[in-house]
């Protein structure tokens, strides 16, 4: 019984070093993880003795039954079955041999063998260095007061603007800082969290702020509203002027204003490496053109159905078939179109067959 | 069930004693070989002898006939050898009224001792002759069952190495043996002692016969040998262990535990025990299945015999579970 706790606990030893290591390990490269649930990697090593307990108990729940020993008995003693067979009728006429223990062969060797490795595993998982793992760990999140700084600037931006109307300015505004006073040094993820959706919120608003002063300057009935307000049309005028300002895309200075916006670019910026935005409008260059795309000149292949004399580009004259008879030799004179029959028949050489018959007469020609 | 008592076996182990005492001195240095032999008659089964020419395959079959007074017959195999040279045959006979019949003309199956020599040089047709006298003990001709000779016991011999003109014996067949014993060659001290001893290699009188009536009370004496569970468990998982064993292609039969058990009781009683042991069962395990198992090609590039096999599962497969 004893042999087999102490066999037990060692298997259960082996399995809980493993275990715990797994564990440590996990714990140690993810300390989100480890966070989330409030335990040190150390704690991994509980795992241990718990194995360990649960392989004793479990082992000696397999102890084995009464034949089985009676059996492993009666071989070690060699009794010819006589031990076997003690509770028959007829049994006691017979003297038994004393019985012998049966060897039960222990696997304690093989088993301490195998803990080693498993203690070495245990050791490892928490002698590796911890900069193994900040080199695979994802990098740490922006702090929170430069996100939130970052976020009230763009809002004072969009104030500045005057853009938007200043009751959802302001209600940006005390978002911002409602977030700012719900933050938790102990929970930093949430805040984080609002603080990002806070600045993807207005991070859309800013976008939407753009488009929409890009279809005021192309859209030419806005000039002309803009040209029957003076007021409106100075500050237009000023928008445009902002606009217009900067350089092109390839850091040449813009040739002007007037007209349009990014084909201002177009001319001297040309052969920049920059594509432009993704958004813009498609545009139609030589050779393909919206009006009068160029096309390669080509020519239809012939088919059997196009004109034979077309398609012909040679006879073939041969002997008359001999076998030929009847029908056969009436739709091959019909072919011919009238030829005097039973001299030399014509075909029609079909416009696939061309490569070969060219190659033909090379062969010809060489070989002569 | 009720144990032998010492009082029932100790007559039939005396006679069995003298059986083997006889055997011994009429075919020398054979001592383990002539055990399974009488085991295997003990269980009622047939024996395949396998060996090289000249080693006494014959002259133990011999030997035993005279010994246990049986009808012994001996049929030598040969490739134009007939079915109905072995079961028999029927023949237009005359009867004194002038009327003629058919009537039935014994083959030699019809006794108790069958001595098939050089088994398989005959064609697979005649061997299947013997499938049913050797499984039913009985012969079926045209419509007509015939039971052989109670005991019936079939002792057949085969050369291992001439291949030329043989026939191997089908699976089948080989699985109605209880055994397979190998005839090994005997060593010089017995080979000394043979030609000292025998003019003309001729096998000395026994002295001793075992009458009908002993050997049919050793039969029932041995059938109530006792088999313990464990043991039969323990013969059971051996043959189940046979099948997807390293090496085997197919494994031992179910007829493979009926003869393991059987011949384990049969060596218990030469024992003079009234119950089956371990011991027992390994004593018999590798002629009885060495035979029966079908190895595969693996085997033979690795150079694994039956017999290798055979101990190797004999020696995995735990006592106790």
């Amino acid at each position: 019984m004893r042999a087999l706790a102490s066999e037990g606990a060692l298997e259960g030893g082996s399995a809980g070093c493993l275990a715990a290591a797994a564990a440590a390990l996990s714990m140690r490269a993810l300390p989100q993880l480890a966070a989330g649930l409030r335990v040190s990697p150390l704690c991994a090593l509980a795992l241990v003795p718990a194995a360990a307990l649960a392989g004793a108990l479990f082992a000696l729940r397999r102890t084995p039954s009464r034949g089985a020993c009676a059996a492993l008995t009666e071989d070690a003693t060699h009794a010819g079955g006589l031990l076997l067979v003690e509770g028959l009728p007829g049994a006691d006429a017979w003297e038994r041999p004393e019985p012998v223990a049966a060897e039960v062969p222990s696997r304690l060797r093989g088993l301490l063998l195998g803990l080693i490795p498993a203690i070495a595993a245990l050791a490892a998982a928490f002698a590796v260095p911890a900069s193994w793992f900040a080199e695979a760990a994802p990098s740490d999140p922006r702090p929170f007061p430069d996100i939130t700084a970052d976020i009230r600037n763009e809002i004072d931006e969009i104030r500045e603007e005057e853009t938007l109307e200043p009751e959802t300015i302001e209600e940006l505004a005390e978002e911002l800082e409602r977030i700012e006073a719900a933050a938790n040094p102990a929970e930093p993820g949430a805040a984080l969290d609002a603080a990002e959706r806070l600045r993807e919120k207005v991070a859309a608003l800013l976008e939407m702020n753009s488009e929409a002063m890009k279809r005021v300057v192309k859209d030419p009935n806005a000039l002309a509203r803009m040209a029957s307000d003076p007021e409106a049309a100075d500050e237009f005028r000023k928008m445009l002027g902002d606009s217009c300002a900067g350089s092109c895309p390839n850091g040449e200075e813009r040739p002007g204003c007037e007209g349009e916006d990014e084909r201002q670019c177009d001319g001297a910026g040309s052969g920049s490496p920059e594509r432009g935005r993704g958004d813009a409008e498609m545009s139609w260059t030589d050779p393909s053109e919206m009006d009068g795309a160029r096309f390669e000149d080509g020519a239809r292949e012939l088919t059997p159905r196009d004109n034979a004399e077309e398609g012909k580009v040679g006879e073939s004259i041969s002997p008359e078939d001999p076998t030929a008879h009847g029908a056969s030799s009436a739709r091959s004179q019909a072919a011919i179109g009238g030829r005097s029959a039973g001299t030399s028949v014509n075909r029609t050489v079909a416009p696939r067959h061309r490569g070969t018959v060219k190659r033909f007469f090379e062969t010809e020609r060489k070989q002569q | 069930m009720t144990l032998l008592s010492p009082g029932e076996i100790e007559p039939v182990k005396a006679d069995l004693d003298r059986t083997l005492a006889a055997l011994d001195s009429m075919l020398l240095g054979r001592p383990g070989l002539h055990r399974l032999v009488l085991a295997g008659i003990l269980a009622r089964g047939h024996i395949l002898l396998e060996g090289l020419p000249g080693l006494g395959k014959t002259a133990l079959v011999t030997a035993l006939a005279k010994i246990l007074e049986l009808d012994a017959k001996r049929i030598q195999f040969t490739p134009d050898l007939m079915p109905s040279d072995i079961v028999g045959s029927h023949i237009l006979e005359a009867r004194p009224d002038g009327s003629r019949e058919m009537a039935f003309r014994p083959g030699p199956v019809f006794c108790n001792l069958l001595l098939a020599d050089e088994i398989n040089r005959a064609s697979p047709k005649t061997q299947s002759a013997l499938l049913e006298t050797m499984q039913e003990r009985s012969v079926t001709l045209m419509g007509v069952t015939r039971p052989l000779p109670d005991p019936f016991f079939v002792l057949a011999s085969q050369n291992p190495i001439e291949l030329e003109g043989t026939y191997p014996l089908p699976e089948a067949q080989t699985d109605r043996f209880l055994f397979r014993l190998h005839v090994g060659s005997p060593d010089a001290a017995t080979l000394t002692a043979i030609i000292s001893s025998r003019a003309q290699g001729k096998m000395p009188d026994p002295g001793f016969s075992l009458s009908k009536d002993a050997l049919t009370r050793a039969f029932d004496t041995a059938s109530r040998v006792v088999l313990p569970e464990a043991v039969a468990a323990w013969i059971g998982r051996l043959v189940a262990a046979t099948h997807g064993a390293e090496h085997v292609k197919y494994g031992a039969s179910p007829r493979a535990a009926i003869a393991l058990a059987e011949s384990a009781r049969a060596f218990a009683l030469l024992d003079g025990r009234p119950s089956v042991g371990f011991d027992d069962v390994r004593a018999v395990a590798i002629p009885v299945l060495n035979h029966r198992l079908v190895l595969d090609y693996r085997a033979s590039l690795d150079g694994v015999a039956s017999d290798d096999v055979a101990q190797r599962i004999l020696d995995s497969v735990p006592v106790a579970e």
